[in-house]
């Protein structure tokens, strides 16, 4: 692997690894600091690494970085928000309703069991496909479907219960 | 909103038309949500840069620190078409060091007074940092290219002999009780058994295998220690010793059933190419091949 192969790589994961880790331990420094050292093992073991399996091997390394780590009791997250600036025109009470509803939503998505969060974002804020996120986590698309039912379903109970 | 069937489905699920709307929230409002960041992916790259040049300057025992030599990061970007690889390492105490290259590798150094030497593959040179200044004395196993900047001798001690110049460039080879060194600029001393020539450009001094005497050859500078780019052109040697320099380059084994020891070998091959070399060395000597792994069989 050359450095121009390796850049090209970090260009395509290193936001999708990152979002990956906050995904699982809501702690963003954290985060950045091992997609680092993600990249960094990657960068170690380029002779070995086929360009194919790249992306497993990648989310295989997150995943065990992060497990080295302490757990964490309580996982937080919190989003931006993209276009923001289509909100300005919005009342001030609407707004506020709008944040309250973030919060509420980031605080369910944080209660949400890890395995179904993970996934649930990676569909939703990184935009991959169930067959992506199979392919990058090693697992079957239908393992894939199974979780993110499990994370809307999750979703629709509390909202049953008005979050 | 993106499409996306299971989202559908849950969207079109019986449940009460509040619920609904709540849940058509939710769903537009994860698909505008960012995770969020504390650095930018380029501040990101340039960290991992610097990691990466910290680690490689930890790992390379740099042979003079004052010489700006290529970083790692550089040969791992060249489209260099020879491997480059190889390992320093300490061994009886940090001033002697070691340059060494497996099979199939060769490797390239400038030493700290502005010399450069390139070792062939399953070779090894060393010498002593500290007191290079004084006495530039390398010791070979193997086979290396030198080109020596002018200054004070520069000896060069192999297993069957030494070589000892003032600013040239040479070629030694030393293997398996053979030396051939080969001058290809300014002079070269060789002394080897107690005999002792000086050979001047263009021409080799190798230890005769029947008289153990030195004996002075002018040679072709196209066509030889061409190892270093990956050429090896061979005029009349013994396929044995070809064989070796095939096992070298390509890593492999080679087993041989049939006798070889009378056979010789006129030719060339490089080491782009496996299959090719087999082929350029073993047909025209009769003999067919068959690659198994990393063990060649020839008949």
């Amino acid at each position: 692997m050359t450095l121009g192969e390796f850049k090209e790589i970090f260009d395509q994961y290193y936001t999708p690894i990152k979002n990956f880790l906050y995904y699982k331990s809501g702690d963003v420094a954290m985060a950045e600091d091992l997609t680092q050292d993600v990249f960094m093992k990657v960068w170690d073991k380029r002779e070995e690494i086929n360009q194919e399996t790249v992306k497993s091997y990648l989310y295989t390394i997150a995943n065990n970085m992060l497990l080295n780590k302490l757990r964490h009791n309580k996982v937080v997250m919190s989003f931006a928000e993209k276009n923001k600036n289509q909100k300005n025109a919005q009342s001030p009470e609407y707004a506020l309703e709008e944040k309250e509803f973030k919060e509420r939503l980031e605080s369910t998505i944080s209660a949400m069991p890890e395995k179904q969060r993970e996934v649930f974002l990676m569909n939703r804020i990184d935009e991959l496909t169930y067959k992506e996120i199979a392919e990058r986590l090693g697992l079957s698309v239908k393992a894939v479907e199974k979780r993110m039912h499990g994370a809307l379903g999750y979703l629709k109970e509390k909202i049953k219960h008005k979050i | 909103m993106k499409k996306n069937d299971l989202i559908d489905d849950w969207l079109t699920q019986e449940v009460s038309p509040e619920d609904r709307l709540e849940m058509e929230r939710i769903i537009s409002l994860t698909e505008n949500l960012e995770a969020p960041a504390l650095t930018t992916k380029e501040a990101a790259w340039d960290g991992l840069m610097s990691r990466i040049s910290e680690e490689a300057d930890d790992n390379e025992h740099i042979l003079n620190p004052t010489v700006k030599r290529r970083s790692w990061i550089m040969w791992a970007a060249s489209a260099a078409a020879v491997l480059v690889a190889g390992y320093f390492t300490f061994f009886n105490g940090p001033d002697l060091m070691t340059l060494s290259t497996d099979a199939g590798e060769t490797l390239s150094e400038v030493l700290p007074d502005q010399s450069k030497v390139t070792v062939n593959a399953a070779s090894s040179i060393s010498f002593n940092k500290d007191t290079w200044d004084e006495t530039r004395a390398i010791s070979l196993k193997g086979e290396a290219f030198f080109e020596v900047t002018e200054g004070a001798t520069f000896t060069v001690s192999s297993d069957n002999g030494q070589v000892t110049v003032l600013g040239t460039s040479f070629n030694v080879f030393d293997r398996n009780n053979q030396l051939h060194v080969q001058c290809f600029t300014g002079k070269v001393k060789v002394t080897a058994q107690g005999d002792e020539v000086i050979i001047t450009k263009n021409q080799s001094a190798t230890i005769d295998g029947k008289t153990g005497r030195l004996v002075v050859e002018e040679f072709n500078p196209q066509k030889t220690a061409t190892w270093r780019i990956g050429e090896f052109y061979f005029d009349a040697v013994k396929l044995s010793e070809v064989i070796e320099e095939l096992e070298r380059q390509f890593g492999i084994e080679i087993q041989v059933s049939a006798d070889i020891s009378n056979r010789f070998y006129n030719g060339f091959f490089s080491n782009e190419s496996l299959t090719e070399a087999l082929q350029l060395v073993f047909v025209p000597m009769g003999f067919t091949t068959s690659v198994n792994g990393s063990v060649v069989t020839v008949e």
